[in-house]
């Protein structure tokens, strides 16, 4: 599964318990989808799924604000490791 | 003299027009501005057929329109619902309905799927930010914000300070949510002991982080009011972001800051070293205990900040608060205070005597920052807001269900809910005491304990405790750190470990999800 697909999996499953629902690269996760509780939860899921480290400062909108973006930070760091 | 909250901000444009009143994203309202569209929005609700005492829903995003469309409200004589654009459209939905709201005022977007849900006639007009709003097909007049903004005209609905100026809902114990009745007189009491106690000023700039719908929003808006300061709404899509809030602080200049606990351990997470947000002169909180450990840590990194702990139910809005001075060790909460001004709190031991220095009671409330009651439940209203149940009582005091111990310094300790008092083997157990040793705890990001009734034991603990980042964190380590802290009894029988606790919409620890999944833990 690609990077994205596997973040759209967890937030899908974990998150809007609902995996019918379509969730595009592009669509917001900010204004209502991520609560402090699901942040935390794809953060953690993230570290371990992908092996790396999230600072808390990187939890950030640039970084978090659509499943894009996600995937960017991801691959930023496996670029790095 | 201002008897009405929307004489707040009359006052200011009176003063000083062109000083900001509020910024949000890029956009900005000075007070005269503010005035005006709140003039525009009263006057719409009121063509609209909106009266004086009537209920208008504000269901919109943290936006300068939001703090425009609650003043209209106010001017149009009607009392504000906030509706959390966040919320299942369906409990909306109900909550409009059951206050018969006569108006709405949301996004485009929002009254589109909100209006379906609203089973009731009362509704007469929608007022909706954004475009087109005539694609909303609903047997109800539909208005642009914009255009109801740009009407022209001064409301002349002339009402008293006992008006309902707002009425927030909140969980009910039967599943159904229950509105809470606020009046001007309620709100004016409290920030004006607010501007007087932590002397706000026209320089200063308040953050609005609580959503609309809760009580902590009050501070924000009016304080600025009353203050003429500017007021500037956390945009939604940061809330739950600490790298976030601190550029937020730092850009926007914030002086004044209110929120809850943990948006603060949040923020305070990302913050580099002392004195990264200089303009941050005043730090108020409230809406949950603050683990004494990281206000410890966020004192350290805000070592120029005024901090306040203020308590209240809704309520009260705030009925106590406490100034932080020294902290106490760790494990030891800090208390909740002594009353605020006008207000008298004082607590009842279970044989029903007032409560004396260093004992145990229920804290009562009693003063104007008592609700007038929830909405259409006379009977749910009459269980909690009783006649002052002392000798010589002669009105009525509010009930909190909160236990709490009155410290020698005359001061209040906050023991934990009167429903979470529990027996546990015969043994008398504060779950606040339990929590307060988890958190004493550096490998312990954040803890609760929840009790769950067993067979054997009438009543066991189990601890939800969250691991900071790389710590290595066992039932066992988490049970031999309580038990070197606290009486055996009190050490839990089981101990969760998971990767986050659940919140509620205001960022509270979600008590009730944390008793559902505790229940169906194992207890041997």
């Amino acid at each position: 599964m690609e990077v994205a697909d596997k973040i759209r999996h967890f937030i899908k499953e974990e998150v809007v318990l609902d995996t019918d629902s379509s969730l595009e690269d592009d669509a917001p996760l900010l204004d209502g989808i991520l609560d402090s509780l699901a942040l935390m939860q794809l953060v953690a899921f993230l570290e371990e799924e992908f092996d790396t480290e999230i600072d808390d400062t990187e939890v950030t909108a640039e970084n978090f604000k659509t499943i894009a973006d996600i995937e960017r930070l991801v691959d930023g760091r496996r670029a790095r490791a | 003299m201002a008897s009405l909250l929307h004489h707040l901000l009359s006052e200011a444009a009176q003063r000083d027009p062109d000083h900001l009143a509020v910024r949000c994203r890029d956009r900005t309202l000075t007070y005269g501005e503010l005035e005006s569209a709140a003039n525009g929005v009263a006057a719409t609700l009121t063509a609209a057929g909106v009266r004086h005492r009537d209920r208008v829903g504000v269901h919109l995003p943290k936006s300068v329109e939001m703090v425009a469309a609650v003043y209209g409200v106010m001017k149009a004589g009607a009392a504000y619902v906030p509706l959390d654009p966040r919320a299942p459209t369906a409990r909306l939905g109900g909550i409009a309905t059951d206050c018969e709201i006569a108006g709405l005022i949301s996004t485009t977007k929002g009254a589109h799927s909100l209006l379906p849900a609203i089973e009731q006639h009362d509704l007469r007009i929608a007022i909706a930010v954004g475009d087109a709003p005539e694609a909303i097909e609903q047997p109800v007049q539909v208005i642009r914000f914009d255009d109801a903004a740009a009407a022209p005209g001064e409301p002349h609905v002339e009402g008293i300070d006992t008006d309902l100026a707002y009425i927030l809902y909140t969980s009910g114990s039967t599943g159904s949510p229950k509105g809470v009745m606020l009046s001007h007189r309620h709100a004016l009491n409290f920030v004006r002991w607010c501007a007087s106690a932590l002397e706000v000023g026209p320089q200063d700039t308040l953050s609005n982080h609580a959503p609309l719908h809760f009580d902590l929003s009050v501070f924000d808006l009016y304080l600025a009011a009353l203050s003429g300061a500017t007021v500037v709404p956390v945009p939604d899509e940061i809330t739950y972001l600490g790298a976030e809030l601190s550029s937020f602080i730092a850009r926007e200049g914030v002086s004044v800051w209110y929120s809850v606990p943990s948006a603060l351990t949040l923020l305070a997470r990302t913050l580099p070293g002392p004195g990264a947000l200089p303009t941050l002169r005043t730090v108020v909180f409230a809406g949950e205990v603050f683990p004494t450990k990281e206000l410890r840590r966020l004192r350290e990194l805000l070592p120029e900040a005024d901090l306040w702990n203020l308590y209240g139910p809704t309520e009260t809005n705030v009925c106590t608060y406490h100034r932080v001075t020294a902290l106490p060790e760790d494990h030891v909460p800090i208390p909740i205070g002594r009353a605020c001004e006008n207000t008298e709190v004082f607590a009842l031991r279970d044989d029903g005597g007032v409560a004396g220095v260093g004992e145990e009671g229920e804290l009562f409330v009693r003063g104007t920052c008592v609700m007038d009651g929830y909405w259409g439940r006379p009977e749910r209203t009459a269980e909690v807001v009783v006649p002052d149940p002392r000798p010589g009582g002669r009105d009525v005091a509010y009930r909190t269900g909160d236990l709490v111990r009155l410290r020698p310094d005359g001061e209040y300790e906050f023991l934990g809910r009167r429903d979470h008092q529990i027996k546990s083997r015969g043994y008398r157990i504060e779950l606040g005491d339990i929590e307060a040793a988890l958190a004493a705890n550096p490998a312990f990001l954040e803890s609760a304990a929840v009790a769950v009734p067993h067979p054997d034991w009438g009543t066991a603990v189990i601890a939800w405790v969250v691991p900071r980042n790389g710590a290595e964190i066992t039932e066992r380590t988490v049970r031999s750190h309580v038990a070197g802290l606290l009486p055996r009894y009190m050490v839990p029988a089981r101990v969760e470990v998971v990767d986050a606790l659940p919140r509620t919409s205001n960022g509270k620890v979600d008590r009730q999800q944390l008793n559902d999944r505790s229940s169906t833990v194992p207890v041997g």
